[in-house]
């Protein structure tokens, strides 16, 4: 079951972190992936998922988005988690806006085994006693913990 | 999105209205407040007062959050600096400007990178307009001549004429008449109506016609629909400036060219960078200078000069001592609307303009918008991007595409192969497909039917 746990880091995991649109939003999660992931760039990831909101959005429902995309000198698939303080506009197909987010960034190449992976997070959040467990975790340590943790 | 635009003129405040009714957040940036007040009053949008360039100004507008800054004000130099603003400061995702001079517009590659100046797109308005008046002459009797996937393929708006050999007739008789060529009529405007043409409809005298074909059938089906006027030879055109001069240059080879310019030194600059056209220093208002240079035979006379009533007066007074057509510049809107028969073809740079930044604003990897009919009707070229599970498009005949009601699509471009839309056609990832949308309030749908799922990689 633990799909997040191969994915995510403490340091990759932020809790209620402040941002009032979906382009500071990607500045925030940008910088706090490439501080952990050595050999991946702030802009070059800012710019890869700005590229891929803009062919449609990665919100999947119910407050949660899952930005995707593959980015160069990626070796593994990385995953960052974070929940925000407010919840921002995502074009998302319920028009609700979104307060957790899990970007996965994967390796340019081998594309079945990233759809699973993206199928299996979401399948993870639609659950919605998982996201309401995310979203109750007073700090990134707990949310880490609880993350990763998870028992369906 | 959130999206900034800097200057409330006319190409900012008309883009303005486009955008915001379409889900969009906007602030309008200007340092004329009695126009952002007009502006504020008919639509929703936030406005900032100040210069348009200034750290201050650009954070107070929302530049931290903006995924978008358009600058249109007056000044190429406060455009290009906002946009290195934006870009140092905000960290804007995309950036958009309006460079007029041609100056600057020569070194373009070389000027406009992420280390240079950090413009993602450069509008140049004054090409856009030259080549489309350089489309216009090309092919005679066409009102509009809009490319798409680089020229290939050309969307047509032509005027039915009795003797037309369609007019009157269904317009699934083309087929028969012209085996060999494939077209397909994307709207019929009938009395300002949008009629979504079916196989049987009937095609009127005074139809609007709006047809797609590869570039090379463009005359074989406009002959269709009226008796085609003979190529073009002589032009005459009115007026020195950018638009003139590049038009000149063009154009200079293959017609006869001759340049009327009012001012004595700009002539002097004119006939030594043209080689062939000829360049008449004097005022085209004036009937002596038209009846000598034999207005009476020019088979187009071009009024560019930047007074909209001049151009409009000198295009009467051509048209009626006997130019065959007139193609006359005019900004004001209010004006195109209201200039009648006697002017054949009234060329908005504005619209021209909005349709080019449409291009860059709509959601989806779109490579062409062209801005119809005063901006009410759009054509636009999109990629379908994805595979059958993730697009809605991909996979899928023409036939099953669920399309919005006044959209039609006219054709498809995969790779250098043009495909007439024909229900069985069926589409391929990263074909372009060109969509004609009768009213473009309908681009939101449109959008959202070639929007990707939520498992697709870019």
């Amino acid at each position: 079951m633990h799909v997040l746990s191969e994915l995510l880091t403490p340091g990759r995991t932020v809790c209620r972190a402040p941002g009032s649109s979906k382009k500071r939003l990607f500045e925030t999660l940008a910088s706090v992936v490439s501080e952990d992931s050595p050999g991946i760039t702030e802009a070059d990831i800012f710019a890869q998922l700005i590229a891929r909101e803009r062919l449609g959005s990665t919100g999947l429902g119910a407050g949660i988005a899952i930005p995707h995309c593959r980015i160069a000198n990626c070796n593994q698939p990385i995953g960052c988690l974070v929940t925000l303080e407010e919840p921002i506009d995502f074009d998302a197909p319920d028009d609700l806006p979104v307060d957790i987010l899990f970007v996965l960034l994967v390796p340019e190449e081998a594309h079945q085994t990233h759809l699973e992976i993206l199928a299996r997070i979401a399948r993870l959040f639609s659950q919605s006693s998982f996201c309401e467990a995310l979203r109750d975790a007073p700090d990134s340590r707990v949310l880490f913990q609880r993350a990763t943790e998870w028992q369906a | 999105m959130k999206i900034i635009i800097l200057g409330a003129g006319q190409v900012g405040g008309t883009l303005a209205e486009h955008l915001a009714n379409e889900q969009n957040d906007i602030t309008v940036v200007d340092t004329d407040g009695d126009r952002l007040r007009e502006l504020q009053d008919r639509l929703d949008i936030g406005t900032v007062n100040g210069s348009a360039s200034h750290p201050d100004t650009l954070y107070q507008a929302g530049a931290d959050d903006a995924d978008m800054l358009i600058a249109v004000t007056n000044s190429d130099e406060i455009n290009m600096m906002a946009c290195q603003i934006a870009h140092s400061l905000f960290n804007t995702p995309t950036k958009i400007s309006r460079v007029r001079a041609p100056n600057y517009l020569a070194h373009q590659e070389k000027l406009f990178t992420p280390d240079n100046i950090p413009v993602d797109v450069i509008i140049g308005p004054e090409q856009l307009v030259t080549k489309n008046i350089v489309e216009l002459i090309a092919n005679p009797g066409a009102l509009q001549v809009l490319d798409f996937a680089d020229g290939r393929i050309q969307l047509v708006a032509v005027r039915a004429f009795h003797g037309g050999p369609i007019v009157g007739h269904e317009l699934q008789d083309i087929r028969t008449h012209m085996p060999k060529v494939d077209t397909r009529v994307a709207a019929i405007f009938r009395r300002d109506r949008a009629i979504i043409p079916e196989g049987n409809t009937v095609v009127e005298a005074d139809d609007e016609v709006f047809f797609i074909a590869a570039r090379k059938d463009i005359r074989k089906v406009m002959s269709e629909l009226r008796k085609i006027d003979k190529p073009y030879q002589r032009v005459m055109i009115a007026g020195g400036g950018n638009i003139g001069a590049t038009l000149a240059q063009s154009i200079e080879r293959d017609y006869q060219v001759k340049v009327i310019e009012q001012s004595y030194p700009r002539c002097r600059v004119l006939s030594e960078s043209l080689k062939h056209a000829i360049v008449l220093h004097g005022s085209a208002s004036e009937p002596g200078l038209l009846t000598s240079e034999n207005i009476e035979s020019t088979d187009v006379f071009c009024a560019l000069t930047n007074n909209d009533e001049s151009n409009i007066m000198m295009s009467m007074l051509a048209k009626r001592m006997g130019a065959k057509k007139v193609i006359t510049l005019i900004t004001n809107p209010a004006y195109a609307d209201l200039v009648g028969d006697e002017i054949d073809i009234a060329i908005s740079p504005q619209q021209i303009t909005i349709g080019s930044l449409l291009t860059h604003v709509r959601r989806g990897d779109i490579s062409n918008v062209h801005s119809l009919r005063r901006g009410a009707a759009e054509a636009i070229e999109v990629t379908a991007r994805g595979d059958a599970y993730s697009s809605r498009v991909v996979g899928r005949r023409l036939e099953e595409i669920n399309l919005p009601d006044g959209v039609t699509i006219g054709a498809i471009v995969r790779g250098d192969e043009v495909l007439i839309a024909h229900r069985h056609v069926l589409v391929e990832t990263d074909d372009h497909v060109v969509l004609f949308l009768t009213d473009r309030n309908r681009i939101s749908a449109v959008e959202k039917l070639f929007a990707v799922g939520f498992g697709f990689f870019s």
